[in-house]
């Protein structure tokens, strides 16, 4: 085989080696080493190394370097105005034949040129911006560097120069990821601050129920976890326990703190309240699904006779269904002026008498299981008998309830709720 | 106190191609991140390399290794068999030039052995032959070596 055709092979294999190098993303400083040693390897040059350009500190860190002598630093301070000259030589710069222009940059480091012994310098440059150099020593065979290994050396530098260049978009961009997830972390956290503020503020007007937003948002995230939702669902379902019972800010506060059960017309007016939440709620860009429809719902029942849509089964959404479910268990296990709360085992058969006519057999059956869970100390934590608080004692008396209603639940919830719904 | 970095100056001086400036997790410097060992032998003061059937980046880096270890510990000429090397590319080359530069620091001698007729002329080309000397096979090789070195002994490991 000819000189000339074998010399020809090599630099395509190299380039084609490159090629490969440079796509390699995941290892950045693997990637500039190999690249490195091809370009050595093209021409079998002996010395030399890659240095980066850092343009805000006006400096080039050698990144990879073989067989330098007397490299007593391995940063060389490039002003801005040099930076600009090594980009717009557009070619590689023999030492020992400069341009002028080259002349000036040579003369300004020649202490550090003279110490690494190298005889070119090939700025690498991306969008006439200087991105770093190659130095390189002598070849083994000892010839000078022909134009047309030049034009070679230069080829397979881009390469390299596009590598580096690519490499730091890649921080630009995971490093404005990661500023964007901590705005976006930032404003949820604010909603959620927001969020709890709100109710506080629906809990204030009712003197009655302070607290109760909170729980109802605490139960049915129990629930909800329960039944398997994803993270972002159960933080969401949170939230519309929240807020569910928003909409009694505009319920007049005679009703609201009115220590007798409510007449007919107090009834009325506080059956606003449900669908005044919504309107409250959607304007807003929740960054949860359904958080209005869920406080709209929250008062509807299975069979259809719940307000304000009267809505059956599942067309009642399902996060509304859950909240339905953890209201009802606070309002019963709190005191009210009318009556004091229930004890457990009442609540229970309050549930299940109301099981596929007001909730929903799967709530109902996912509440039992996860209250379960808690009593005979498998869950993580006693999240619920904590809120229930220290007024209900011995609550692992209600577990054979518990046991009956999830095995009465678990082979025929489905058919109840769709023989209630009327499906 | 030498820190790190200093360590990779020396290193750069002594001629091993490393990276100066680690970026990223796990970032090694200059070790290839799984070592499988290089066959070598010894006879007197010589050892004999077994290079691989590709001199690529990982193989030729072990290969590289296993030389400066064998100078470090009294080797005075080294030869390389590329019996089994059918093809050796850009990084391949560029790692035999450290090799070079390492044994010519150490004053040792180094022979090239057994080395196929493409990649010899590829050697000749880029110039490596001007600082290595290419043996037909081993017992050449080794013959070669005689009258400089204690080669005669029996292998050693």
């Amino acid at each position: 085989m000819e000189t000339n055709t074998q010399r020809l092979l090599h630099t395509f294999a190299t380039l084609a080696d490159l090629g490969q190098e440079i796509a390699n993303t995941a290892d950045f400083e693997e990637m500039l080493r190999n690249s490195f040693h091809l370009l050595l390897g093209s021409f079998a040059i002996r010395r030399g190394a890659v240095g980066e350009y850092d343009r805000e500190r006006g400096e080039l860190r050698l990144i990879a370097a073989r067989g330098l002598a007397q490299t007593q630093d391995s940063s060389l301070p490039i002003a801005g105005a040099h930076a600009r000259e090594l980009a717009s030589l557009g070619s590689a710069l023999s030492l020992g034949d400069a341009t002028k222009e080259a002349e000036r940059f040579l003369e300004d480091h020649k202490q550090f040129f003279a110490a690494v012994e190298v005889e070119l310098l090939i700025p690498l440059v991306v969008r006439d911006r200087l991105i770093g150099v190659v130095l390189l020593g002598e070849k083994a065979t000892g010839e000078k560097f022909s134009d047309e290994d030049l034009e070679v050396l230069r080829a397979l530098a881009r390469h390299i120069g596009v590598g580096i260049h690519s490499h730091r978009l890649l921080e630009e961009v995971e490093c404005k990821a990661a500023e964007n997830r901590q705005l976006y972390d930032g404003l949820r956290a604010i909603y959620k601050e927001t969020v709890h503020a709100f109710a506080a503020a629906i809990d204030i007007k009712d003197r009655y129920t302070q607290g109760h937003s909170v729980r109802v948002g605490k139960y049915s995230e129990i629930i909800a976890r329960e039944m398997g939702w994803s993270d972002d669902a159960v933080e969401g379902i949170a939230i519309a326990g929240y807020l569910h019972d928003i909409g009694k800010l505009i319920v007049d506060l005679n009703v609201i703190n009115s220590p007798e059960r409510f007449n007919a017309k107090e009834s009325k007016e506080m059956s606003r309240h449900p669908a005044a939440g919504y309107e409250i709620l959607s304007p807003i860009s929740h960054p949860y699904a359904d958080i209005p429809l869920m406080a709209r719902h929250h008062h509807e029942r299975i069979d259809g006779n719940g307000y304000p849509d009267g809505l059956k089964g599942d067309q009642i959404p399902a996060g509304a269904r859950i909240v339905t479910l953890a209201d009802s268990f606070d309002a019963m296990t709190t005191d009210r002026p009318y009556r004091k709360k229930l004890p457990l085992a009442d609540v229970l058969e309050d549930f299940r008498l109301n099981t596929g006519t007001q909730f929903a057999p799967e709530v109902v059956c996912a509440f039992c299981r996860a209250f379960l869970k808690e009593i005979e100390g498998t869950a993580k934590e006693q999240r619920l008998i904590k809120l229930l608080g220290k007024n209900y004692e011995n609550v692992e008396r209600v577990s054979p309830l518990l046991t009956q209603m999830i095995s009465d639940l678990d082979g025929n919830g489905d058919s109840r709720a769709a023989s209630a719904a009327g499906h | 106190m030498t820190t790190r970095f200093d360590d990779k100056i020396r290193e750069v001086r002594s001629g091993v191609c490393v990276t100066l400036w680690p970026q990223g997790k796990g970032a090694a410097w200059g070790m290839a991140e799984s070592e499988t060992p290089v066959r070598t032998r010894r006879v007197g003061d010589t050892a004999i390399i077994y290079a691989s059937d590709y001199l690529n980046k990982l193989s030729g880096e072990r290969i590289e290794r296993e030389c400066r270890r064998q100078l470090e510990s009294g080797s005075r000429a080294l030869v390389i068999n590329f019996q089994d090397t059918e093809l050796v590319n850009s990084i391949g080359v560029s790692i035999l030039m450290g090799v070079i530069d390492a044994s010519e620091q150490s004053s040792a001698q180094l022979i090239f052995s057994d080395v196929n007729s493409h990649t010899a002329k590829l050697f000749e080309m880029l110039g490596l032959t001007r600082h290595v000397n290419l043996a037909k096979d081993e017992a050449e090789a080794l013959a070669l070596l005689a009258p400089q070195t204690n080669a005669a002994g029996s292998p050693a490991s």
